[in-house]
Formats: C-alpha cells, structure tokens, sequence
C-alpha cells in the first residue's frame, strides 16, 4: 500500500477490479452454460437420423441388410447449412452404405449405446454421432456425421449476446461506481475545500458535527490542535503586548534624552557624536515601532475591531501634515490625487498601511525626487498606490521586498525592511492585494493595494 | 506656551521638560494622575502631555475627570500600550492626540502646535508677521510703508490659513469654508485666489505652499523647512 495512494484510488481499484473480475467470470460462465445447452440439442437432433437408420436394419439370410430406398437416404444428407454424411457397417466390417471412409469413433460405443465425437473429414472439422445397433449377426455400426458450420454460427452468436450486454454492464457499473465514490467522498472534499477557503489567521474550529462520522474523530483532533495552537499564538501575542509596553517607555526616555542633549548644545555648534547617537535612536525607535506594529497586526492578534466603513482618501487627507514635514526633511516634493475610495475595514489598521507605504516611498527617494500617493477606483476595486522616482525595485525582488525584515540590495536608507512586511499583513487581513509595479513613467517604484472585495474578508473573518 | 507633563518615568519626564523647555515653552511636570488633576485645578495650562500609564489614578481617568468637569485644555496622551481598543478609548474620552511611545520629539512638537491652535480657532484680534500687521477688527492688512488691498474672498481665505497656520488644507476643505461666500467655487476659482493672495503676502514673509495634487499651506517666514 502505498502511503500517497488516495482514498478515492484505493475505493475505485477495490470495487472495479473485483467487479471486473466478477462480471468477467459471470461472462465466461454463461458462454459455457449456453454453449453446453445448445451443442447437447444439435448432438441430439444429429442422433435422429442414425436412429431412423438404425430401425431399417433388416436380417436377410442371417445377414444384416438396409432396407432404405436409396432416395430417402439422399434425403437425410440434405441440410440448408451443413452437409451431413453417414455410413452404415455391417458386423462383418462391410460398409452397407454411406461413405466408407467416415471417420470412426475413437472408441466403439456399448453395443446398443451411442457416443458424439469430434472429428476431420475430407479436410473439413465434423461433429458425429455413432450408434452400435445390436443384429443377430453381431452388432452394426450407424455413422451420421455433420459438418459443423451451424454450430460455428451458434458458437459466435452466443458469444456476441453474452459478451456485448457484459461489456455494456462493466461500463455501466464502472459509471456508477464512480458516482457513487464521488458522491461518497464528497463530505471529504467539501472539508478540504473549507480548510483550503480559509486564511492562515482564522483558527475557528471546523464544525464537527456536519463531517461523516468516519470523519469525525479527525476533524476534533484537528479543532484540538487548533484551539491549542490558537492559544499558543495568544500567549505570544500577549508577550509580544507586555514587552512593547517594558520596552516603550525606556525608549522614548532614551530619546527624550538625546533630544534634549542635543537642544541644549545646539546653542554652541554641532556635536557629532550626539548627532550620531541621535540617529541611531531615531533607528531603534523606528524598527521598536514597526516590529510592535507588525506583531500586532499578525494572526492571532488579540485585538480585532468590527470593521467599518472608511474612505482611503479621507484617511490620506488625514495624515497629509505629518507626510509633508517627513518629505521637507528629505526634500522631497509629496503630492497627492485622491478620489474616493470605499472599503470596509479597520481604520486604524489602514491609516498604518498607509502611512508605511509613504514612509517606505520616503525612505528610498534621494533628494530631489517625488512621491505622489493616489486613492480611487479602478475597473470597480478601490485602491491606494503611492509612486516614488526612486531607484525601483528589479522584477525579480518584487515579491520579496514584502518578506520581513527583506531589503533591496544596495538600497541604502535606514529602512528596518518590516515596512512592507505591514503592508501585506494589513492587506491581507482586509482580503486585500499589495504589489509591486513599474509605474507608467517606466522609473521608480508604484506600490499598489487593491480591496477587490471592499476590505469585507474582514468582516467575514472576524 | 504653558505645558503639563504628567509622567511617571523619571528620564523620559525629564528629557521631555528639557527638550521642551529649550524650545520655548514653560514646563512643569507631575508623576501622578493625582497630581496632576491637583494641578490642572489650580493652574491654566496651554496643552497637557498625558502618560495613560500612571500609577493610582491612571491617564484614562484623568481624562475623564478632566472632561466630566468640563475643561477643555487640549490633551495629547502619550501610550506605551498600543492597542487600536486603547487609542480608541482614548480619543473617545476627549483626548485630542495621541502618541505611541516611542516617538520623534519633532513629531511631539508637531502635535502641541496643531492641537494648541485648534483648542484656540479664534485669531486674536490682529495678526503679526515682521513688518506685516493683519488687523481683523479694521480688516486691514498693512506694513509700515503700505496698505495691502485684499477683497473679501482673500480675506475669507487669509483668515482661514492664519487659523490653520502649519497645516495643509485641502481644496474641498477651503471650497467648503468658503462657500458662504459663493455657493459655485470650483477647485480652480480656488487657486485663482491662492495666486492673488499668495503675490499680495509673500513679499512680506507669508508663504502659501502649493501641496501637490492636495491643497495649500500657510508657512510663516522662519517656519521654513530646514535642511535635515
């Protein structure tokens, strides 16, 4: 048995194969059956000539004599299929008519018995009948033999109506076995298809009570191991909780800190040092931040908001200030072209989607360039895309830059590589697409987030 | 500006009184929610930087206290915990920002301005800028030398931009203040004023930047952007 055998293979290789089998042996069996009967009528009308023979054996002189008109005897050989042939010998061995050189039966019959033979005469397969007459002077022989085209013809049609109806019931029965296992399985294949529908995030048990009760032992140990895994994934959720909260508040002492170092030299010149430590602060801030931000929004996270409706465009409009003092610092000119654009969800999720995708745009464009962040719908799907003239993302990387902690080579910035990591995680828990393009200008990056479904998977998974 | 800091972590209270103080402002700090609402009793204060987690009587419940009696000091609350449910609750209790620890000190001074500004819309009774005084009461904008003429939509969208001064303002958002003034501005009547009124201020140190694509904001002379 092999291990990657399926149910469905193993069910139909168990029921067609012995069905073959059996239907083949039923075939054979009734050919026989038939064949028998049939050849048993023709051995026994190709006796009645011999019979009729038999009875005109006259005793002339204590010798045994035929008295048939010889016309008669023409008679018995005239068939509208076959060519029957005969002999009659007397006890002393004379042939008294017929054809002397009939073959005789491999062994002489009881005297006053008969025996059917298979036979070749004058090159041609015959069927006879012997019939050994008892006469005053011994005993006689009664050949009557026939050709065997009828029973040919026979043979082939008994053949053809037992096979052909066979065949037609093996097909039948594979159709229906076919069906039925189909039908069978199908509790099984619409179990896959709920668990192949779902998202890695939603560990709901699977409802035990409509699987087949074969089934069911499975589908519960399956539920036990996702309720424990769920629970496990609260557990580091809550950790991952409790050491944001511990590591917050040092951090932004820590930077409080050097801020205020920093302000109060600033009066005489630059610091290096501070301005370096400065830096790395803002770093480790940023990648606190965006790792927090990330674990929040993983599966399993604690926290879920029924979703509501929100206008990606509005939440853009929102956020602009704070987008507009990032781009100075970088010199950088952001614009926008906003349209409505509706969807179902979580707002605060969204506004973080957002401002990443701005972030991680302003992050990569060397001073001088343009970011441009874009709200609407397009061909019914609401989305939002933002456009950098940066160095671009090679085709190859597309999909990775959205793996954590993934950074383009050679890209420089001081991105934590979790940007687009959010990105996708928010993304995907509104049943929305996050990808990367080459925008219509032919340079940069276009990060693109569609909602084909208005953000609703949230709704339906929540 | 009159600052409260009410924090319970002794280095971040400090490094946050400092970093404000070398910005300008007058600093006090509190460790306690009962201490705070102590002071916010006795003292006026301009904007309140609120730790939610406080021993005793915690940032929440301050807030709380703070707005059932109806005060309306702005508040921006600072969070190490950041839930969606706690932000949430937060902003539901009167809060008006919110930042999660930590946070860029820029980002923080941002945010005084902003909700200071906004818990204040009204514009005192002139504006000055240099040489540039705007008189709302005698609705005259003049500088020692001269007069500047601006007609009542200028001066509908001038008012607008001095009450939202460091914050961009879409056109839908200016169409919509404006339409007292006419029922049909069309975004492109907007910028044929922003250009009128932008020649009339910038000479005298009153910028009027162009948001791409989003709407207009109002820069005051050393209010640039500096280089990073």
């Amino acid at each position: 048995m092999r291990r990657d055998e399926s149910i469905r293979q193993r069910l139909l290789t168990w029921l067609l194969v012995p069905l073959g089998v059996l239907l083949f042996a039923s075939a054979v069996t009734a050919y026989h059956l038939t064949l028998r009967a049939a050849t048993e009528a023709y051995d026994r009308a190709l006796l009645d000539p011999a019979v009729a023979i038999a009875s005109r054996l006259r005793t002339q002189g204590g010798l045994t004599v035929l008295d048939v008109p010889p016309d008669v005897l023409e008679m018995l050989s005239v068939d509208s299929v076959d060519r029957t042939f005969f002999s009659v010998v007397r006890p002393d061995g004379t042939v008294l008519a017929g054809q002397a050189d009939l073959p005789a039966p491999p062994e002489l019959p009881a005297v006053g018995t008969t025996v059917h033979y298979d036979a070749s005469y004058r090159g041609e397969p015959v069927r006879a009948a012997a019939l050994r007459v008892p006469r005053a002077d011994g005993s006689a022989l009664v050949v009557v033999a026939e050709t065997t085209l009828k029973r040919n013809r026979l043979l082939r049609q008994v053949l053809l109506s037992t096979a052909l109806p066979e065949v037609l019931f093996l097909l039948l029965t594979a159709a229906l076995v076919w069906h039925g296992v189909a039908r069978g399985l199908a509790p099984l294949d619409e179990l896959r298809a709920e668990l192949a529908a779902r998202s890695h995030r939603d560990l709901r048990a699977v409802p035990e009570e409509q699987a087949p009760r074969e089934v069911r032992p499975v589908v519960h140990e399956l539920n036990e191991l996702l309720a424990r895994l769920a629970d496990s994934m609260e557990n580091q959720q809550r950790f991952v909780a409790n050491a944001a909260h511990q590591l917050r508040t040092p951090l932004a002492a820590l930077q409080a800190q050097v801020e205020s170092m920093r302000r109060e030299r600033a009066a005489g010149k630059g610091d290096a040092d501070l301005e370096r430590l400065h830096a790395a602060t803002r770093r480790i801030a940023h990648l606190a931040h965006q790792l927090l931000a990330l674990a929040r929004v993983e599966p399993g996270g604690v926290e879920r908001l029924p979703p509501q409706p929100a206008d990606l465009a509005a939440l853009v409009a929102e956020a602009v200030d704070d987008w507009i003092g990032s781009a100075d610092r970088g010199r950088i000119d952001i614009g926008f072209e906003l349209e409505p654009a509706r969807v179902l969800g979580e707002p605060f999720l969204l506004r973080e989607l957002l401002a990443n995708l701005v972030d991680n745009a302003l992050r990569y464009t060397p001073s001088g360039g343009s970011v441009t962040v874009r709200t609407g719908v397009r061909d019914g799907v609401s989305f939002a895309e933002v456009e950098d003239t940066g160095p671009g993302i090679p085709p190859a990387e597309r999909e990775r830059v959205f793996e954590r902690f993934y950074r383009v080579k050679g890209a420089g910035g001081e991105g934590t590589g979790l940007g687009l990591a959010i990105v996708r995680e928010i993304a995907l828990r509104h049943g929305a697409q996050a990808r990367v393009v080459t925008p219509a200008s032919g340079s940069g990056t276009l990060v693109e987030v569609r909602f084909p479904s208005g953000g609703v998977r949230a709704a339906a998974a929540a | 500006m009159r600052l409260l800091v009410v924090e319970d972590d002794a280095s971040l209270a400090d490094g946050l009184c400092r970093a404000l103080r070398q910005s300008g402002h007058a600093v006090d700090a509190v460790t306690s929610g009962e201490h705070a609402l102590f002071a916010l009793e006795h003292e006026a204060f301009d904007v309140v930087i609120l730790d939610l987690g406080l021993p005793g009587i915690d940032g929440l419940e301050v807030l709380r206290r703070l707005r059932r009696e109806d005060r309306h000091v702005p508040v921006i609350v600072l969070t190490a915990r950041d839930t969606v449910a706690d932000r949430v609750r937060g902003l539901d209790l009167g809060a008006d920002d919110y930042l999660v620890k930590p946070f860029a000190f820029e980002e923080l001074e941002a945010r005084i301005r902003v909700v200071s500004r906004r818990a204040r819309p009204a514009l005192g009774p002139s504006f000055t800028q240099g040489a540039l005084v705007i008189d709302f009461a005698a609705r005259e904008a003049r500088t020692d030398a001269e007069r500047i003429d601006l007609t009542g939509r200028e001066w509908a969208l001038l008012e607008l931009f001095l009450m939202n001064r460091g914050v961009a303002l879409s056109k839908s958002r200016i169409i919509q203040s404006l339409s007292s003034w006419d029922a049909n501005l069309t975004p492109n009547a907007i910028e044929v004023y922003v250009s009128r009124l932008r020649n009339k201020l910038e000479p005298h140190g009153l910028r009027v930047r162009t948001v791409r694509g989003f709407g207009y904001l109002l820069e005051q002379g050393g209010e640039e952007p500096h280089a990073p």
